[in-house]
């Protein structure tokens, strides 16, 4: 009797642990995507992405916490102030958690479009240096990402947004690129807040340019 | 019962989580450590530590690992089991080690690539210094430790002659490197640097992997694998080309195509010299890669070249113009397999053939030669651990000359066979030593090469090296094939270094040594028994942030060599190698006008010469060589450039040496007849398209 007591206790044990494992997944997921709202310095990012690098050691089929770790390093690196070194330690560190993500998802939209943002980001660390070399890769991430998924706003709007600024360095016609980011807003408009753990980022941006756009034309 | 059982559960789960860990992450420097990551493994309970370096967490059960994890440090594990949670922790996390981050060997070589950021010279400055014409040659004369000889166009690098600089492609070598040309018009290299990321060229005490030259390397790496398909056209006022990428899965193929013909510029504008065929030729590069799984890459390239020019020139004994015609045919190929296995091994195999023939009319007289050189490398690498690197290879080198005068001919050939091993040990990331062994066979004769070079950090930004070597040259196969048993020449490098970087300023200073032995000798007939020495040394300065949009970099080079060799009986200076030798290079960004515009200028005090006129030996200078270059580019639209060019842009009438007569005249002297550049100018004007997906890709993205 006492035996069975224990195996019944063993087995609700861990009957209950596994069953909240997943709910837990996704609260713990929702918790730290929330804290990005209230996020003020290089700390509270460095807080968010330990907190999805836990996440991603603990459940290691799933990529959205690789991937939104990347995301958050390349935040990172977009905090004022840092040296450029430190930057490009950030962006490095990005691309392995995108890797990472990748190895995972296999080839997805949004890991690809995450790809092309971090070289991006290298990029700004250094144009005069980066810019004539890694543009083409940039670009043809965002035009891989662009492919695979036409109606994906992050591909839309990231696409638009680095041929906005090549067309402005070189004064050309802006409105293949205007064009790209209106679509973007549409389809962010369309999807709405609410995505769960799902990448929803970029809206943000996709309104601000779209009045660039319309500043300018 | 019921309620028992759920009190018991209760009570079973907060016995299970009740511990708090608590205390505070140091680096080894004793400063805390912020951002630092503490968790509770295979689970999201963890907790990051704040500005002071304290952290607490809690709900832990007895038993379990806690890792301490930090970017760019080793993490560190704690055995809960074995923890005492009343007490406060001290962790201390020690930096990891980094490759990119370590020192690295900087004594005597030059990196050219985008993989550092405190680097001297980028792939994209190849083709954007002005006065360099697109030639990775061109530019590679602005740096210091090189000896701009603007009428011959090769590498003459701290005393040594052209000769004495091998060129490889992907590690392997590449015969007859230069274009072939007649004395007084210069060359350039062989390919189209858009072919190229990057290369190392070390002016020396260079790795244990190079053999065959006495004083310099430069080591081409082909692009691995493009982005994407493109098509690029140019025209300019010297020809025209095409060439094209296409991009696969796993698999890419990168063509070129050029002709060139000077003939309607040389028609255009004057020359010095008076050709009868104006320098043309065509151009064809392949380049084919094929990434095999995961670990396994192929890469085949091919070039076929082919140039002729003849010219009419005065010489000094002669009433007449002397006529000369050069035809040249030539083929390249190497097949470069790269396999690495457990991110330990690196297993490296390749061969490389030239074929170089030349065609020469001297007057009345036909001259032939064909040379051709077959290299098969095999290297691998261990890395056992991050701070050490083994490198060990096998090498074998078959080389033949045929040389053809008015239908006789005679032919030499020879095998070398080498092996090497060499270790790379990093102490920490602020000390590295190198040091690696050459044995090389060759026609009986064996050489035992030891190589070393260390290097240590002495602050953030500022590093001194140190490094040695032995070397040896077999004779040039145009002098063996007279006399086959004659001993190579050889040379002992020492390069002491010094340098200080940051990321937009580059400051190199970097004194040598170099002592030659059994250089060639010609009394009677031809010797090893010459020797020389070459010393002094190089000043490299690279500004990027002093001037917005400015980029230049200065170089000095200081040079004192002699040498006693081929038919002069005293030590003397080579006419090739000036003791003082300067480049200054400047690009300059107009964002208004979609604009570089750049300039170069170089300075030598002058070449030696002999006057016969006068006692002793090369005791003569001419005044000295200048030769400013200004070149603009237009990028109208992202995927157009539009680039002029001109060499010399001043016209100075620089003079490389004198020819004299034979004999004295009525006076008892000698006539002269000055040796001018073969044009004043030369001025250049292209336009490069380049079709793509992305339309703002250009010819500049390859590099």
């Amino acid at each position: 009797m006492k035996k069975a007591i224990i195996i019944f206790l063993g087995l609700f044990l861990s009957a209950n642990l596994s069953l909240s494992a997943q709910s837990d997944f996704k609260t713990y997921m929702q918790e730290s995507i929330a804290l990005y709202d209230s996020v003020k310095t290089l700390a509270d990012y460095q807080n968010i992405a330990n907190r999805f690098d836990r996440i991603a050691k603990a459940e290691k089929e799933e990529w959205l916490p690789n991937y939104y770790a990347g995301l958050t390093y390349v935040y990172m690196s977009f905090v004022r102030g840092l040296e450029d070194d430190k930057r490009d330690e950030y962006l490095d560190q990005a691309l392995i958690y995108a890797e990472k993500a990748g190895e995972i998802a296999g080839n997805d939209v949004e890991i690809t479009v995450l790809t092309g943002y971090i070289y991006m980001a290298k990029v700004s660390v250094s144009p005069a240096l980066r810019g004539m070399t890694m543009s083409s890769k940039v670009s043809s991430y965002f035009e891989k990402a662009l492919a695979m998924s036409p109606n994906n706003p992050r591909a839309n709007l990231m696409l638009g947004r680095w041929k906005y600024g090549t067309a402005q360095f070189f004064g050309s016609d802006t409105s293949e690129p205007c064009a790209l980011m209106q679509k973007s807003l549409t389809l962010f408009e369309a999807i709405g807040d609410d995505t769960g753990i799902m990448p929803n980022w970029g809206k943000n941006q996709a309104v601000a340019m779209a009045k660039n756009c319309k500043g300018n034309n | 019962m019921n309620r028992s059982i759920l009190l018991f559960i209760l009570l079973a789960q907060s016995l299970l989580a009740q511990n708090t860990f608590s205390g505070k992450v140091l680096d080894t420097k004793q400063n805390p450590l912020a951002g630092v990551n503490i968790y509770l493994l295979q689970s999201y309970n963890g907790t990051t530590t704040s500005k002071d370096g304290t952290f607490s967490l809690t709900d832990l059960p007895r038993a379990g690992k806690i890792e301490i994890s930090m970017m760019g440090f080793d993490s560190q594990f704690i055995d809960l089991e074995k923890t005492d949670f009343q007490s406060q922790l001290t962790i201390i996390l020690k930096e990891s080690f980094n490759t990119l981050k370590a020192v690295t060997i900087t004594a005597g070589s030059i990196e050219v690539s985008d993989k550092r950021q405190a680097i001297v010279l980028k792939p994209l400055d190849i083709v954007t210094t002005s006065g360099a014409l697109g030639d990775v040659i061109g530019a590679l004369n602005t740096l210091p430790g090189t000896s701009t000889n603007a009428n011959d166009g090769r590498l003459f690098v701290r005393g040594g002659s052209a000769d004495e600089t091998a060129l490889f492609v992907d590690g392997l070598r590449l015969g007859s490197a230069y274009g072939s040309s007649l004395s007084g018009i210069p060359t350039r290299g062989r390919f189209n640097p858009n072919l190229f990321k990057g290369n190392f060229f070390s002016t020396g005490a260079y790795s244990a992997e190079y053999g065959q030259a006495l004083s310099s390397v430069l080591s081409l790496y082909s692009v691995d694998m493009p982005i994407r398909s493109q098509t690029d056209l140019s025209v300019s006022s010297v020809g025209a080309s095409a060439a094209h990428t296409e991009v696969w899965e796993n698999q890419s193929l990168s063509t070129n195509l050029s002709y060139t013909n000077l003939s309607p510029y040389m028609n255009l504008v004057p020359q010095n010299v008076q050709f009868n065929t104006a320098p043309q030729g065509l151009d064809t590069e392949l380049l084919y890669r094929n990434k095999i799984g995961k670990n396994t890459f192929l890469k085949g390239f091919y070039s076929y070249q082919n140039s002729r020019l003849a010219v009419k020139r005065p010489q000094i004994d002669k009433e007449e113009l002397e006529s000369t015609s050069l035809k040249n045919d030539f083929h390249y190929a190497n097949l470069n397999l790269k396999h690495n296995w457990q991110k330990k091994h690196l297993l490296n195999a390749g061969i490389s053939y030239t074929n170089n023939s030349d065609h020469i009319q001297l007057d009345s007289s036909k001259i032939k030669a064909n040379n051709q050189l077959a290299h098969l490398k095999v290297i691998y690498q261990y890395f056992p651990m991050p701070r050490l690197k083994i490198k060990s290879g096998l090498e074998s080198i078959h080389e033949n000359l045929k040389q053809g005068l008015n239908g006789q001919s005679r032919f030499f050939e020879q095998n070398l066979y080498a092996a090497f091993a060499e270790a790379n040990y990093h102490f920490n990331s602020d000390l590295v030593l190198q040091i690696g062994l050459r044995n090389s066979l060759s026609q009986g004769e064996n050489s035992l090469m030891p190589r070393f070079s260390l290097a240590y950090r002495l602050n953030e930004k500022s590093q001194l090296a140190l490094a040695y070597g032995d070397y040896v040259q077999n004779q040039n196969p145009s002098i063996l094939i007279n006399q086959n048993n004659l001993a190579a020449a050889s040379a002992r490098h020492w390069v002491l270094n010094y340098q200080f970087a940051t990321q937009d300023l580059t400051f190199r200073l970097e004194a040598y040594h170099k002592k030659y032995d059994q250089l060639l000798r010609f009394d009677e007939s031809y010797t090893s028994n010459g020797e020389g020495y070459a010393q002094g040394f190089d000043l490299f300065i690279r500004d990027r942030k002093s001037i917005k949009n400015l980029d230049y970099w200065f170089s000095y080079s200081f040079i004192d060599t002699k040498r006693h060799w081929k038919s002069f009986n005293e030590q003397v200076q080579p006419s090739f190698a000036p003791k003082h030798n300067a480049s200054l290079v400047g690009k300059y960004w107009i964002s208004k006008l979609n604009s570089q515009v750049g300039s170069s200028f170089n300075i030598n005090d002058g070449y030696t010469y002999e006057n016969p006129n006068l006692a002793g030996e090369m005791e003569s200078k001419t005044k000295a060589f200048s030769s400013l270059n200004i070149s603009w580019s237009y990028l109208p639209k992202p995927n157009l450039i539009i680039h002029l060019e001109i060499t010399n842009a001043l016209g100075r009438e620089n003079i490389f040496g004198y020819q004299y007569s034979a004999n004295a005249n009525a006076n008892g002297s000698y006539n002269e007849m000055a040796i001018p550049q073969s044009a004043k100018r030369f001025i250049f004007i292209g336009i490069f398209y380049t079709l793509s997906s992305d339309k703002k890709a250009n010819q500049l993205n390859n590099l």
